[in-house]
């Protein structure tokens, strides 16, 4: 069990909700993955259909945490807006923050963000702040009481898994106490693990299970990688050695003086 | 009265208050969440808050997010 916020869980995988060929495809990879945390957003939508309604009551069936998002947002007060908004409808305090900097990278602006999730705390929120892995910004959204930070591994929806692992590590190195949750990039299990072991407290990812060839099974494949790759880090790595070290035992080698005359001979020639 | 409502500019008459808009549109008040000229509008308060001509209207559903 760990603790995210206000919640004690199990798992230490977070899903997204968009991106999946059908909803009971969604539905089935969400069940499969075990993650106790979904991601959701608040669209447009024509009231004709009732739009919404189905897929907000598929969610509620699942039974899981709800993150709202503010995804598209790019000004500190449209995002902080669409907090309110979340707030109230999806009944939580609860919120991933962004604010969107650039249309390309999808990266946020530094200076927006600090500034929505300083309001947004003062409101009471608990702010989930999307960020890349920039130690400064970190720093000041802590400073500033952000109890969660999310860095990138890499942009959203690029799997490209952790292009920037020592600026990762530095944040977690200097950020000890921080819930640090790596949020976008992740392609493969393979990059869920690497973060794991890394010693962050758990993934966020949407992309690569919901674009995967098979969804759910992916979903199984994430679970277990954030799972095993979070056991080998509490269970404590070995050390890096930067020469050979037998692993077999030099005591009793058979032939030895025969090869170590013989390597000398070589190392005379 | 003209309101721009989710990015388009409409023309409704015979409401007053965000609440007779959400029932006109054909909206569940209790499944939606609004921004009256980009400030958050309770639900608490949709049937006190009065329109007025040109305002900008978000009404906003859950949807899939990442």
């Amino acid at each position: 069990m760990w603790q995210l916020a206000n919640k004690s869980l199990n798992s230490r995988l977070l899903c997204g909700s968009a991106l999946f060929p059908s909803p009971q495809i969604m539905r089935d990879s969400i069940i499969a993955s075990s993650t106790q945390v979904v991601t959701v957003a608040l669209r447009r939508q024509a009231p004709s259909a009732n739009g919404g309604s189905s897929f907000w009551d598929l969610i509620k069936s699942l039974d899981v945490c709800i993150l709202p998002n503010t995804a598209g947002c790019r000004t500190s007060k449209e995002a902080i807006t669409l907090a309110h908004m979340a707030r109230e409808l999806f009944d939580t305090n609860w919120i991933k923050l962004e604010v969107t900097g650039d249309d390309y990278t999808l990266q946020p602006d530094p200076f927006s963000l600090v500034e929505a999730a300083e309001s947004l705390i003062k409101d009471g929120f608990e702010v989930f702040p999307y960020t890349t892995s920039d130690l400064i910004v970190a720093q000041r959204l802590v400073d500033i009481g952000c109890k969660i930070i999310m860095p990138w591994a890499s942009p959203i929806g690029s799997g490209q898994g952790i292009t920037d692992p020592r600026a990762l590590q530095t944040l977690r190195n200097r950020l000890p106490n921080t819930t640090l949750i790596i949020d976008a990039g992740i392609g493969k299990p393979s990059h869920a693990t690497q973060a794991m072991e890394m010693g962050y407290d758990a993934v966020l990812l949407t992309s690569a299970i919901a674009l995967a060839n098979d969804p759910v099974n992916m979903a199984r494949a994430f679970a277990a990688a954030i799972e095993f790759g979070r056991l080998g880090f509490e269970s404590g790595f070995m050390e890096e050695r930067p020469m050979a070290s037998p692993s077999t035992p030099t005591i009793g080698t058979p032939f030895w003086h025969m090869s170590t005359t013989q390597t000398q001979n070589k190392i005379a020639e | 009265m003209q309101l721009v409502i989710n990015g388009k500019a409409k023309i409704i008459d015979g409401i007053k208050t965000v609440q007779d808009l959400l029932l006109e549109l054909g909206y569940e008040t209790d499944s939606v969440a609004v921004a009256r000229n980009n400030t958050f509008v309770s639900r608490s308060t949709y049937s006190q808050s009065e329109l007025k001509d040109g305002e900008e209207l978000e009404i906003l559903l859950p949807m899939q997010g990442g």
